[in-house]
């Protein structure tokens, strides 16, 4: 565990805020603060609900599903020396089902299609990669 | 919600009087300090000022306020600040005119600077493996994701941003401010590379290295001054109710920050839409262009594209508003140089004193719309008067 953090910590930048969402990784869920006051999901993590600002907050695992709000297909992009498998490497923001707006940027993997606008609204579910030896989130497209 | 009634709004209070522009170029031949010193020293000239009249400065990360000062030395300042990058040139513009109409200052002196240099490097994904924060973050990706989702969901072909990204090179040829040489057409547009889909090459500004800086100072003074002063008629700020940097947030496409700040703007100036002479919707990505043109009313949401189209000039291949208003009539950020809008402020003030360049200046230009800046934490728009 000690490794993996560390790990976690070359990858991101722990803050008390978002360190529950990023250790959730390493059990392989997707994790937000739920507001016990409002029920509204909040992401980025914030340390209060910006809706209705209580900070009665308990964070729970969301299920993964949702729709490609948007997406975009990097053919090129100077310094990053790894677009794996190759470009166009496609990166979403889909918008979960757990709430309207509630949207999470992920790559997307195994899709036969890198047309972006294309991906607009079609359905995903979240999937576990790996990348830097610990397992990080992607989207796949829904058969 | 609250509304600024337009008797209490800030007015033709504060003008520009001198303005100056260096460099805007492809290669880095001067540091941004010694462009900001150059740039400095011909727009207190070109107020009909000298250093004993500046008391208040706004710097940029790039050169600080007391490095500003410290090269400058300006007798006493009473006024400083700093304007982040991720924030652009018409904040430093904006945050001076507030300080002169506050009484901090009555004379400042605003810089921007645009470089050549790359990001850092742990901001440009060199760290490989989790490379989805700063590849959305710092491509531009946030911009074409939003066009995406526009064009998805009002139909809009991308003949729309080609249009705008025509636009910009035509102007910036006729006015001889091109650092690309090349004329463009839709085949050229529609062929170009892709960079981040759905934004190719064209989409995208063309980097240079160039720095502006303006002095501003109160109405009064600059009435009793030798050079002649444009007027700061509106300005209007402001931040969509949700969304980070990466925008993935915002609420949806009539909810991202230019709408916001085009109702302030038209709130705020007795200049109405049809008077305004020369226009400048910022073009850092050709599908900001169209959403600040529909945000601010030339046309209705999502149909940016008739609107372009309607008013194209043909002969010259360019946008002309009622066949009389150019779009960004040096080139802008996409054919110019991307500066954060700073060339916006220098070529407003030059069309409102009837100096902008012969192909492109507008018969008795009298008043300038800057809407700049993106779709969240930086939108603004500025009404400028002769």
């Amino acid at each position: 565990v000690d490794d993996d953090l560390q790990r976690l910590s070359a990858l991101v930048d722990l803050t008390p805020e978002n360190r529950f969402h990023f250790l959730a990784f390493l059990d392989r869920r997707l994790v937000f603060m739920h507001c016990q006051n409002c029920g509204k999901w909040i992401y980025p993590c914030y340390p209060h609900c910006p809706d209705c600002w209580s900070v009665s907050l308990t964070p729970e695992a969301v299920s993964g599903s949702g729709r490609i709000f948007s997406a975009v297909a990097y053919h090129r992009f100077p310094g990053v020396r790894d677009l794996s498998p190759g470009p166009p490497y496609v990166i979403v923001a889909v918008e979960l089902k757990e709430q309207v707006g509630l949207r999470y940027i992920a790559p997307l993997v195994d899709s036969e299609s890198k047309n972006a606008l294309g991906l607009l609204d079609m359905p995903a579910h979240l999937h576990w990669s790996r990348r830097g030896g610990l397992p990080t989130p992607a989207f796949r497209l829904q058969p | 919600m609250t509304s600024l009634s337009r008797s209490q709004a800030f007015r033709d209070v504060v003008a520009i009087l001198g303005t100056a522009e260096v460099g805007y170029v492809r290669q880095q031949v001067h540091s941004p300090l010694a462009m900001v010193v150059e740039a400095s020293k011909q727009a207190i000239a070109d107020a009909g000022l000298d250093r004993s009249d500046v008391n208040g400065i706004c710097g940029t990360d790039a050169v600080s306020l007391q490095t500003l000062q410290d090269v400058m030395r300006f007798p006493r300042i009473t006024w400083a600040d700093q304007v982040p990058f991720h924030l652009i040139a018409a904040h430093g513009v904006s945050a001076a005119a507030y300080a002169i109409a506050s009484g901090a200052c009555e004379t400042a002196l605003v810089v921007w600077v645009a470089g050549l240099r790359q990001l850092p490097a742990s901001e440009m994904g060199q760290a490989q493996v989790w490379d989805v924060e700063p590849l959305w973050k710092h491509s531009g990706a946030s911009y074409a994701a939003w066009a995406g989702r526009y064009m998805r969901d009002y139909g809009v072909p991308r003949e729309a941003l080609g249009l705008i990204a025509i636009n910009s090179r035509s102007n910036a040829l006729l006015s001889g401010q091109a650092v690309l040489s090349k004329p463009i057409t839709m085949t050229d547009y529609l062929a170009a590379p892709w960079i981040n889909e759905p934004f190719c090459l064209l989409d995208m500004e063309i980097p240079v290295a160039g720095a502006n800086a303006w002095i501003l100072t109160s109405a009064d003074r600059a009435r009793a001054s030798s050079s002649t002063p444009v007027y700061v008629h509106a300005h209007a700020a402001g931040l969509a109710t949700h969304g980070t940097e990466q925008y993935e947030q915002a609420r949806d496409y009539l909810n991202l920050a230019n709408w916001h700040v085009a109702r302030s703007i038209w709130e705020r100036s007795d200049i109405g839409r049809d008077e305004i002479d020369v226009l400048f919707p910022y073009d850092g990505y050709t599908g900001i262009a169209l959403t600040w043109l529909e945000a601010l009313g030339y046309c209705a949401p999502g149909c940016g594209y008739d609107f372009v189209r309607t008013h194209w000039d043909d002969a010259q291949n360019r946008l002309l508003v009622n066949g009389r208003v150019p779009v960004q009539p040096m080139g802008g950020s996409l054919s110019k140089g991307g500066t954060q809008g700073a060339s916006y402020f220098h070529e407003a003030v030059l069309q409102l004193r009837g100096r902008g360049a012969v192909a492109t200046q507008v018969d008795g230009a009298r008043s300038a719309l800057i809407a700049s800046g993106g779709f969240h934490q930086n939108a603004t728009a500025t009404i400028l008067r002769a």
